[in-house]
């Protein structure tokens, strides 16, 4: 009898806050109740010790509509109350903590960290001057010799005129497309030494792209020609 | 069986040439993808390859007579461009130079074969005089007769030497020896075949081969002056 009062105030004790729980969990709302969803396990713990259940219209209705099928509702409905809510006080505060600059992306995991980042302004200007120079030298290499090329033409045509040797003709010539073509290459060579080795460049970078579209349309307009020259003879036939 | 070959009021030579530098650019470009090679690694090589390869065949082709400059394509002048171009190149980026080196060297064959097209159509570099089957005939201009068909022999030559090239580097895992090879193949390959040609004059070398010796001298020196700068084993 000793131990069974024992074991009946003891069975009392335990069951007193299950019991209490059920009753605050059928008053309050549903959203409230997740916290208090995580305590049957006291109630669970004491069924094998107590065959007899003391109070059977607690512990089944609890049991039914909060343990098993609203527990991922309750756990939805707790992320868009409380989560997102604690998210955007957050990010305002931080917003508001920090410069507008780094507010759009407070954590920039994946953003690499270049060379170019670490380089102090000086080293920055140095290489832009740098890059500068390459991309003059290249423009000057490129549009100089077409400029001159009337006059080198000049000189070359007098000299096949006044000179009898067919050779100084010859060589001039000769002089004049190793010229051409050298200075031509070489701007080409400049400018993509100031892409790869400044890739920050941007004089480079529009460099580039008019060589490229220089070229493209050069050779659009030598097949143009060639295309309206054959048109032409064709038409003139028949005269 | 003869084929004729109709005079074409403006040649498309030029077209063609412009169209088999593209088509070999192509292929490159596809291989070097494969290979794993970086974009702009391929742009700015490409770039300075096309501008080399078209400005020296051009140079080697200028010529000056009393209608005024005339140009053309050098064969010959375009491989030396292009390989002074891979080699400028490797020289600026230095990534993966044996591949890129690898990839243009062989689909120069293929650019030299597709090219030939232009020549069969615009009637020079032809053979010698040949009445037989299979023969060449122009009709008009100035190249005027029956002419042993040596483009199409060059063409499937060419094309023999391209495909041999794809296999050889595919296989060969040292892309420099892959290099050498190949253009020890085109030299002798293209020395033989300028005995066919009508500008040879019977002789044992002519100057088209002497040409063809100096350029392939002028390839063999720029690749191995390019191992030893950029130390590729």
């Amino acid at each position: 009898m000793c131990w069974k009062g024992f074991n009946m105030e003891n069975n009392n004790m335990n069951e007193q806050p299950v019991a209490g729980a059920a009753e605050q969990i059928q008053t309050q709302q549903a959203p409230q109740v997740q916290p208090v969803a995580a305590q049957p396990q006291p109630a669970q713990q004491a069924q094998p010790v107590y065959q007899p259940v003391s109070n059977p219209q607690y512990q089944q209705p609890y049991a039914e509509q909060y343990q098993q099928p609203n527990a991922g509702q309750y756990q939805q409905l707790y992320q868009q109350q409380y989560q997102q809510q604690y998210q955007q006080q957050y990010q305002q505060q931080y917003q508001q903590q920090m410069p507008p600059q780094y507010a759009a992306q407070p954590y920039p995991v994946n953003q690499k960290i270049s060379e170019l980042d670490l380089m102090s302004p000086e080293e920055r200007s140095a290489r832009t001057k740098k890059a500068n120079i390459l991309c003059i030298i290249s423009l000057a290499l490129h549009f100089v010799p077409e400029m001159i090329s009337g006059a080198l033409s000049a000189i070359t045509e007098q000299l096949s005129k006044t000179s009898d040797m067919a050779s100084t003709s010859d060589i001039m010539a000769v002089l004049v497309s190793v010229i051409f073509g050298g200075s031509y290459i070489a701007s080409w060579v400049l400018m993509i030494m100031a892409r790869v080795k400044y890739k920050e460049s941007k004089f480079a970078k529009v460099l580039m792209w008019i060589y490229i579209g220089i070229l493209a349309a050069g050779i659009i307009a030598v097949i143009a020609v060639v295309a309206m020259c054959a048109y032409i003879l064709k038409d003139c036939q028949g005269f | 069986m003869q084929i004729v070959i109709p005079e074409f009021s403006r040649s498309p030579y030029g077209l063609i040439v412009l169209l088999s530098v593209a088509i070999g650019f192509a292929v490159t470009i596809f291989r070097l993808r494969k290979a794993g090679v970086a974009k702009q690694t391929i742009l700015y090589t490409c770039l300075l390859t096309l501008i080399c390869t078209l400005i020296t065949s051009l140079i080697v082709e200028f010529k000056l007579t009393d209608e005024g400059i005339r140009l053309g394509f050098s064969g010959l002048g375009a491989v030396v461009g292009m390989v002074t171009g891979v080699f400028i190149s490797g020289l600026i980026i230095r990534d993966k130079p044996d591949i890129i080196m690898a990839s243009f060297v062989t689909s120069a064959p293929l650019m030299y074969a597709l090219a030939k097209t232009g020549c069969l159509l615009a009637g020079c570099c032809h053979g010698k005089e040949y009445h037989g089957s299979f023969a060449i005939v122009y009709t008009g201009g100035d190249h005027q007769g029956s002419f042993f068909p040596v483009q199409f022999i060059d063409m499937a030559v060419f094309l023999a030497v391209h495909v041999f090239a794809l296999i050889l580097t595919s296989k060969m895992k040292n892309k420099v020896n892959a290099v050498y090879i190949i253009v020890a193949v085109c030299i002798p390959v293209r020395f033989l075949l300028e005995y066919l040609k009508y500008t040879h004059d019977g002789s044992l070398i002519s100057s088209g081969q002497i040409l063809v010796l100096i350029a392939g001298v002028l390839a063999v020196t720029v690749i191995t002056v390019w191992k030893r700068v950029l130390k590729i084993k």
